[in-house]
This record gives structure tokens, sequence and C-alpha cells, in this order.
């Protein structure tokens, strides 16, 4: 796959320097300076960030990634349970919205008539808009009581005398909440770009298949799905940054707990949620510092996991203009 | 000479006439504060009435907690600040000194334990140690023997303890935090007393709001909330047994005797009423205050802020049982106002007789 | 074609595939479509039938009752959206736009122009409640308040990145020769981007406008820094100031019936206003989509 287009800035006609009009030159000094301003400002954020986590990074070192205990009275700070708690919402999200979603894309490309393809493609696109606040609503006091009084129920039941993960107090909000809506939030995203993916598989390929003498699933699982690949990866990688950034949905659905998980019906925070939760309620100014400190954390981590995503998607970016 | 005399007295009553405040008619603005969820039903009640009286004047409470109310109060994002729990002695150095700051005494209410257990209709009654050991974690099932002695006669099912705290900071958590502390040994020593805590157990809700929702949602759920939250969402409460042994309802009437047991009143109004003297004192009680700067900044808000205040320990009362608040006693209306008066808008008492 | 036979098969030729992997297969495909589908559907579902009891005129034209007590509406927050989605397109839309519109008429291969585009497209990934603390340690503390300013403010700087990649794709797609048939004419560079490129990637702009405004409105995070909210219509833009997602927050979390009946109604007329646009959006531009689609 070409990386540069017919219309990348390395081939658009630049204009001589010729008798430089002040027009152009005004208009290149005032885009310039905006760009300016902006990336002023990007750099501002995250001076800002640094200086207000700076107290608790010194008092607490980069052990506060890796220690526990969060106590607001003896100023003892550790975001170990906010770390995991990211990474198990993150990924557990990330798991369940890439199965039922690049299902779901298989199902659409490959499954659906033409005319069914756009509206279902649609309808799953509408979950993109409704904002995290309504999926906080609807996990909050709709999905909890509903797993609280169903599924964790039944997972202590049958499953909890054999695995301690499964052992835990059927409370509703935790963990498996937030899991659940993130993953439906992170649906839209993996369809719809697992989708462009695998439209983009050329036809001959897939004709080359049934040709050998594949039926339809082998094709799919064979050659199209393996030829999309890159695509999907990188659909994976963007919904868990999406997924690691994800404040309020989980803020509300993920029980407020400051303690490591052992369970799956744990409450907990993560690093996003947990700030969004206690920033206006700090008892003291080292605990403001020591939450700005996790969102540090989440700004390198999240930076980190979008650099990656973008060049694993940049290799696709092509003729069709397909982007994140 | 007279009709200098004459010209000076007729100055002079022109001052005095300009700067006494035309009350209700050239007043308008809009106030900030935040803090306490504990007092939200009543500040929310006060707001709107006295949006009411006076509809060119806005007070826009935010409960964020009273964590939350403290601590946008020494940042000085509010006009005021309401917490159920005072100031502590390194907050006040943060504030500028004790001198800097008045604590208000508004309202007081009752601690609530809440509980949500289906087909138990009688209400549960429940001894100190009792409610230590369910927030410590040794007591996990509700038919446990130290819950069955409270009860006796009450049939109790084997349904688990799920303890919800706050997690945020809590004014109602310090005062919760407060009595345990003072009634539990294990208590002091593990978790002490304070707005936000090591819980041993338990899930956090966000607010008396979250805890009462969460409680709601929960069978086998306990919790601590103010009063109003449990009554106004039929959630239902247990009786706390007092120092003196009785076993007594978290009535507004009952936190009235508690705060009428407390002998001396501290010069700077930072108090405790929790495990009173007094037959029927109900144990878990606290009061909220209105946090100011003795100096206000802005001598237009600091007047109205001061008005809204006075407004609410005198004739604000009158809403406050119907909410299931606890009127303040007369004794400790005086010295609230009397406080009041202390706060200054541009050299002078910010309130006007 | 193989033309050895194994053992036990009959005379109708070599023995074909199992047709069952691919019936379950595709089954499975079906169930998570039918799963993607109900997850919207439920949740729509449950926002109509819980959230329409809320809605009439009360609810829309006033201002909240207190706590616990019916009657009340939702009138301030809808007004502070407005407002707050106003500051945050007069901040976010020139400087995402002009961004966009560097990184790709203006950008050469400089280092400058690939900082910048590694910085835009970094920070579209970056939580929104990063940049509430931003404002809030420049705006709110040394304003001494929360203010519909600082709101619109952290609003608009989530919105730069997004409008400056959109406008940057959308500009990339306009042919090169219409630029240079522009410059033919003996048009400057900024005419040629102002009074050609631009207007023939109009619409594209918009859409990315209509996208990010739409992202932006269900931002809540960065609101509780910045804005606080506010129980009646704002005094002022530097005073706190309510806005829906805040409201469903606090109704939502909350123990009251009412709280809860109108946060589904709250959180109704929010889907309700950005599904139709979408809608409108997708109705319109569908002619303007990139050719080979």
């Amino acid at each position: 796959m070409s990386t540069a287009t017919a219309d990348s800035p390395m081939t658009q006609v630049r204009p001589k320097k010729r008798r430089s009009s002040r027009g152009d030159w005004v208009y290149r000094a005032l885009i310039t300076s905006m760009v300016c301003v902006v990336l002023t400002i990007f750099v501002g954020v995250f001076v800002v960030v640094v200086t207000g986590a700076w107290p608790a990074m010194r008092r607490f070192g980069p052990g506060f990634i890796v220690k526990t205990g969060w106590d607001p009275v003896h100023l003892v700070f550790g975001a170990l349970p906010f770390v995991v708690g990211t990474i198990i919402v993150a990924f557990g999200a990330m798991i369940l919205a890439g199965g039922v979603g690049l299902l779901t894309a298989v199902c659409v490309t490959e499954l659906l008539p033409p005319w069914l393809q756009e509206p279902v493609t649609y309808l799953i696109e509408l979950l993109a808009f409704i904002p995290s606040v309504v999926y906080g609503l609807f996990g909050l006091l709709v999905l909890a009581p509903m797993l609280q009084r169903t599924v964790e129920v039944w997972l202590l039941e049958h499953l909890g005398s054999r695995f301690a993960f499964f052992n835990g107090a059927p409370y509703g909000v935790g963990y498996l909440s937030a899991i659940v809506i993130l993953a439906i939030m992170l649906l839209p995203l993996i369809v719809s770009l697992s989708r462009e993916a695998l439209v983009l598989v050329p036809r001959e390929l897939k004709e080359g298949g049934y040709a050998l003498g594949a039926d339809r699933w082998s094709v799919v699982w064979g050659i199209t799905v393996p030829f999309a690949r890159d695509g999907i990866v990188g659909a994976f990688v963007l919904s868990l940054g999406r997924a690691l950034g994800e404040t309020i949905a989980v803020a509300m659905t993920i029980g407020g707990g400051f303690r490591l998980p052992t369970t799956i019906m744990d409450q907990g925070y993560t690093l996003a949620s947990v700030i969004a939760n206690e920033f206006n309620e700090v008892s003291s100014a080292m605990y403001l510092s020591a939450l700005i400190y996790c969102g540090l954390i989440l700004f390198v981590v999240t930076i980190v996991v979008n650099i990656i995503a973008y060049f694993i998607v940049r290799r696709l970016s092509g003729i069709h203009g397909f982007r994140a | 000479m007279k009709i200098n005399r004459i010209a000076l007295q007729g100055a002079g009553l022109l001052v005095c006439f300009s700067m006494a405040p035309i009350d209700g008619l050239a007043q308008s603005g809009a106030l900030t504060g935040a803090g306490s969820t504990f007092v939200n039903p009543l500040m929310s009640k006060w707001s709107k009435e006295y949006h009411t009286l006076h509809p060119n004047i806005q007070i826009n409470y935010q409960s964020i907690g009273s964590g939350g109310g403290r601590q946008q109060f020494l940042a000085k994002t509010v006009a005021f600040g309401a917490s159920d729990a005072p100031l502590t002695d390194e907050q006040l150095a943060q504030a500028g000194g004790e001198a800097n700051v008045v604590h208000i005494p508004v309202t007081q209410g009752s601690v609530v334990i809440a509980y949500n257990l289906q087909g138990v209709s009688k209400q549960l009654r429940f001894s100190p140690q009792t409610i230590a050991g369910m927030f410590l974690g040794s007591i996990k099932l509700w038919n446990d023997p130290k819950i069955a002695a409270d009860n006796p006669g009450v049939s109790l099912p084997t349904k688990p303890v799920l303890v919800v705290h706050r997690s945020d900071g809590s004014g109602t958590t310090d005062i919760f935090t407060d009595y345990l502390t003072k009634v539990n040994e294990e208590w002091k020593s593990k978790v002490g007393r304070g707005t936000s805590v090591q819980w041993p157990v338990g899930i956090g809700g966000q607010g008396n709001e979250g805890v009462a929702n969460q409680v709601r949602n929960t069978e086998g759920g306990v919790g601590y909330i103010e009063l109003a939250y449990a009554r106004q969402n039929k959630i239902a409460y247990g009786s706390v047994k007092n120092r003196a042994g009785n076993y007594v309802d978290p009535d507004p009437k009952n936190v009235t005797n508690a705060a009428a047991s407390l002998l001396d009143i501290p010069a700077d109004l930072r108090f405790s009423i929790t495990d009173q003297a007094g037959p029927q004192s109900y144990p878990i009680a606290g009061s909220v205050w209105v946090l100011l700067y003795k100096n206000q900044q802005d001598a237009e808000q600091g007047k109205l802020v001061t008005a809204f205040v006075h407004w609410a320990i005198t004739d604000g009362q009158k809403y406050a049982n119907d909410l299931d608040y606890a009127v303040l006693p007369k004794n400790l209306v005086q010295k609230s106002e009397a406080a009041l008066r202390t706060v200054t808008c541009g050299g002078k008492s910010c309130l006007q007789k | 074609m193989a033309s050895e036979r194994k053992s036990g098969t009959s005379d109708h030729g070599p023995r074909r595939p199992s047709k069952w992997p691919g019936r379950v297969g595709f089954g499975l495909t079906a169930v998570a479509t039918l799963l993607s589908l109900g997850a919207l559907f439920s949740i729509l579902g449950y926002l109509v039938f819980h959230g329409i009891g809320a809605i009439n005129w009360n609810f829309l034209v006033k201002e909240p009752a207190a706590v616990g007590e019916a009657g009340g509406g939702i009138a301030p927050s809808l007004l502070g959206t407005a407002i707050l989605v106003g500051i945050s397109m007069i901040v976010g839309v020139p400087l995402g736009v002009g961004v966009g519109i560097y990184l790709s008429e203006i950008a050469g291969d400089t280092p400058f122009a690939r900082i910048t585009r590694v910085a835009i497209n970094t920070f579209i990934g970056v939580p929104s409640i990063i940049m509430g603390i931003f404002v809030y340690f420049v705006l709110v503390k040394p304003t001494n308040t929360f203010s519909a300013v600082a709101g619109g403010l952290a609003l608009g700087l989530i919105m730069i990145p997004i409008m400056a990649r959109t406008t940057e794709d959308v500009l990339r797609l306009v042919p090169n020769s219409i630029r240079e048939a522009g410059y033919a004419l003996g048009a400057t560079q900024w005419r040629v981007t102002f009074e050609i490129v631009l207007p023939a990637a109009r619409a594209g702009v918009i859409t990315g406008g209509v996208l990010a405004v739409a992202r932006v409105a269900g931002e809540t995070a960065p609101l509780i820094l910045t804005a606080l909210g506010n129980e009646y219509y704002p005094s002022g833009l530097f005073k706190p100031i309510d806005e829906i997602t805040l409201r469903i927050l606090k109704y939502a979390r909350g123990p009251y019936d009412v709280w809860h009946q109108q946060a589904y109604g709250a959180a109704l007329i929010l889907v309700f206003g950005v599904a139709i646009g979408s809608l409108l959006l997708r109705l319109t531009t569908r002619d303007y989509n990139a050719p080979g689609r």
C-alpha cells in the first residue's frame, strides 16, 4: 500500500517565490501563527499537568504507579489499583467489542444484501452518537441492576465456588458493568473500521478462492479477514485508545473502589474516572496533586497508544482516504 | 453658625440615607455555593424560597460533597462553602488562620443507618458495636448473633451485609466516623475519623444521593445517609442505641435533644454533637456549617451571602422540620448571628439591620 | 480435482466439505449483529419509555425545582448547552480549520509540519478530562470562579484536533488540478485556498464541523471541572453554567424517581437531537463521498 497520494503535500504545486504577494505573506503568517497558538496550548497542557502532578511526583516517585493504598487521612497514595482497573476495563471491553464487532462487520459485508447494508451500518453507527453520560445513565439504572439480579448471581452460584475470580458480592456496579457498557460504546468504531477494511479486499482474491472450490465461509475466514487484518488490528488499537480515555460512562458504572480487584464483580476505578469523581472533592492539596499524577500517567499512556495506532492505521491510508 | 449646623445635619442625614441598603429593591445578583450533600435538600429549598422572595437573587448551590465544598472554599472559587465537617486545623491555616474564617451553623440533622432488607418489615435496632462490626467487615451476614441480639423476635435472613460508604470527601462520613471513633476502639485505631477514610469493606457511592441510590438498588445493602434521603426515598433505617442505653429514633427532635446536651460551645463554633448524653439524644447527629471568609473581598457578594445566611438561620428554619432537619436551638441561633455580624464588607459588618 | 476416493464415499463424486462450519459461522455473525442492534434498540427503548413521560412544556422552559420535588424543568441546561457549544465553536473552529489548512495547503516536509501533525494526531486521542484539568488551572483558579467561558474553552480545545484532522482530510481530497488551474490564472496562494479549494471542500468541512459539535456536546468530564453547574439561568459568562449532560449525570446518580425520569427525558432530547443531525448529514452529504466508495 502506498502511503503518498497524488495530493500529498510533497507533490502539491507550490507557488514559486516570485514577487511574493503581500496577501500571501499575511495569509501564511496568520495561519502559521494559528498553528503556533495551538501547539503552544498543547505544550501548555502538558506543562500544566506536570506542574500539578509535581508535588505528588516528588513525594511518591515513579513507584506511585505500582503502589497500592489510598489514604486521604494519612496522605498515602498509590495508583496501582487505578492502573490495573484501566487495563482490565479497557482490554475487557476491547475484547468483547472486538469479538462482537468483527462478527457484525463480517455479517454486514458478507451476509446482508446490499440494500440492507447501508441502513444497518447507519444504525450501528448511531451508537457512536450517543453521549457518554447517556451510556452511564443506562448502565447505572438499567444494566447494573439487571446484571446484579441475573448474571452476577449466576456467576456467583455456578462459578464462584470454583474460581475466586467470580466469587464476588453482587452489587451490580463494578468492573463487569463498566466492561459491558464500554464494549457497547466501542462497537460502532470496531464495526465501521472493520467494515471499511473488509470492503477494501480485492474481489479477485475472493473470486480466486471460490474458483479453488472454497465455500463462502472459508473465503471469509481464509482470505477476506486475513487480508483486512491490518485494518482490523488498527480498529482494535484505536478502540483501545478510546477505551483508555473513556471517563463518564465508566465513572457511573464502575462503583468506586480504591483497592486492587480480586473478582470481576469488584468495584474499582480507572485513571480517568477517579479524576472525574474525586477532583472537586479532594480534601487536601496533596490529594489533588495525586489525582493529577494519575492524569499524567493517563496522558502519557494514551499518547503512546495513539502513536502506535496512528502508525498502524497510516499503512492503510490510500486512494480512498481511509483514515481513523 | 446655625446654617452650617443645619447644613451639617442635613449632609449627615443624606450620607446615612445613601448608606442604608434599600433592601430587596436594588439588591440583585447571583451567588454560587458548593459543598455538603447532607444539607442539599434543605439548601435547595432555601435557595428556591429565597428566590421567590427576592426574584433578582439567585443562590446556586451545587452539592459536590463537604470535601469539595471546603476545597472550593479554600480555592476561593465559590461565595460560600457548606460542610458537615468543620475545617481542620490544617485547612484553617491554609485559609489564612482562624481569624480569617467564620463557621456559621445553619442546621442540624441525623445520619441514619439505612438498609435494604425485603421481608423485614419491623424497624431494626442497632447497637454501636453492631454498626462498627458491619462497617469493619467482622459482621458479614444479616442473621449474625450481634444483630439478632439487638433485635429479639425479628427473623433475619441469611443474606450478606453489603456495605455502602462514601467514595467522595464527605462531612457525613466525618460525622459517622467521629461517632464510631468514640464508641469503638478497633475503629479508632484501624480507621479513624475523617471526611475520607480507608474503608475496610464496602463499595463507594457519590454523595448522599449516590449512597441512597445504591442502598435502594442493593438487596442486603447498608449505608449511612442523612435522614431526609432515607425518608424521601422510602429507604428503611434503624434506631440506634445511645449512651444512656436507649434505642433512639433518628427523628429531628432527638437531634435537638442531642444538641441541647452540648454543654459548652466553643467560640469558633466548631463542635461535635455525636454520642451525646441524654436519654433521648440520637447519637449519630451532626451540624452543617456555612463557611465564610471574615473579610469579604467582594462587598456586593458579601452583602448578598450574609443576608441569605441570616435569612436561613432565622426565617428559613421553618422549612427544616418538613424536610427532616432539626431546627437550630435558640442559643445556637444567637451565636450564629453574632458570628455572621463579624463578617466585614469593606471594613464594616456586611449585615445591616 | 483429486481422483482418489476415500473409503466410504458414495459414487456421487468427491466428498464435499461440510456446510455446517459455514452455517454456524454465519449464524454467529448474525447473532453478533442482532446483539449490536439489540444494544442500540434497548438503549433507545429505555430512553423513550422512561423519558417520554418527563418531556412536557414545563420540562423545557422551567428551572429545576427544589430537590426531590416535581414540576421543575431543565431549561437552564438547554440554554447552557447552546452557550457552551457556541463558545467552543468560536474557539475550536477557526483554530481547527486554520491548522487543517496549514497541514493541507501550506506545510512542507519540515520538522515543524511533522511535529504539528503528530501533535494533532495524538491530541485527538487524549482524554477530555485532561483539557478540563488544564482549563481549571489556567482559568478557573485565577479568576476564582467556575464559568461558562472556562467550560466553552475546554470544549473548544477538544474540538481543535478533530476539526484540524477532518479539515485536512477533506482539503486533501480536492484534486490538485483545481489548484493548478487557479495558479495558472495567476491567483495568489491565499486566494486559491479561500476562493477555490475551501469552497470545493465546503460540504466536507461542514460535515466535520457538525461531527465535532456532536462530539463536544456529549462531553461531560471537562465541564465538571470548569462549568460546575447551575440551578438557574446563567447570570453571566463568568459564572457557573448548567449543561444538559451535567444535569443528566446529577439526576441519574440521585435516589429520587423524579430525577431519574427527568434524566431519561434529558437524555432522550440529547440523543434525538444528535440522531436527527446525523441523519440529515448522511442524507445531504452522500453525493460528496470520495469516488470509488
